[in-house]
């Protein structure tokens, strides 16, 4: 799992099977020690509501549906994952290195 | 798998359910030689490693679930083992 930054949000008004309800999140990877941006700008739905400006960190690949899929807990019908690569699960409060 | 070195923590109070209650530590890889080596990850852990510790990384989802036993965890990276040593056939 990778640490990012949010930096913005995508809205878009036409979208493929299962991704209408979703928050989608535009992000800032960030290097874990450094905190200094590694890597491009990505899009990732977001499962946790992390606003704009919060440090959140991210999974990508298979994770990101399983991260979308149905939950026990859950009464709601649950609508099919969305097909999606990344995916934020967690804000960071606190971080401590060494 | 890799072995790695545990570098810190990291906490957060809101994080996706299949997450609860699941320590996170920072883990840094080492190369063959035991030096750091390549990106630092956040990992799930699963047998009670601490900062300093030299750890197994199980990399890969279905077995990170499998350890974890938490079929809804979305997560890849798992601490599988805390290493004692690692012997390299030719050194010491």
């Amino acid at each position: 799992m990778k640490q990012a930054k949010v930096i913005g949000r995508v809205f878009c008004s036409r979208q493929c099977c299962g991704m209408e309800s979703k928050t989608l999140l535009l992000i800032q990877p960030l290097d874990w020690e450094t905190d200094k941006p590694a890597g491009d700008p990505l899009v990732a739905g977001d499962t946790v509501g992390a606003g704009a400006g919060e440090t959140v960190f991210f999974v990508a690949s298979r994770e990101a549906i399983v991260a979308f899929e149905g939950w026990e807990g859950e009464t709601a019908a649950k609508a099919a994952p969305p097909p999606v690569d990344a995916a934020i699960v967690g804000i960071i409060d606190g971080k401590k290195l060494g | 798998m890799f072995v790695a070195k545990v570098i810190g923590n990291v906490w957060a109070t809101r994080k996706h359910p299949g997450l609860k209650g699941a320590t996170m530590l920072l883990v840094k890889p080492l190369g063959a030689d035991g030096k750091p080596a390549g990106e630092a990850q956040l990992a799930i852990d699963g047998q009670g490693a601490g900062v300093g510790d030299t750890v197994l990384i199980v990399d890969e989802g279905g077995s990170a679930r499998k350890i974890l036993k938490n079929s809804k965890a979305p997560v890849r990276t798992v601490i599988a083992g805390i290493v004692d040593k690692v012997h390299i056939t030719g050194k010491d």
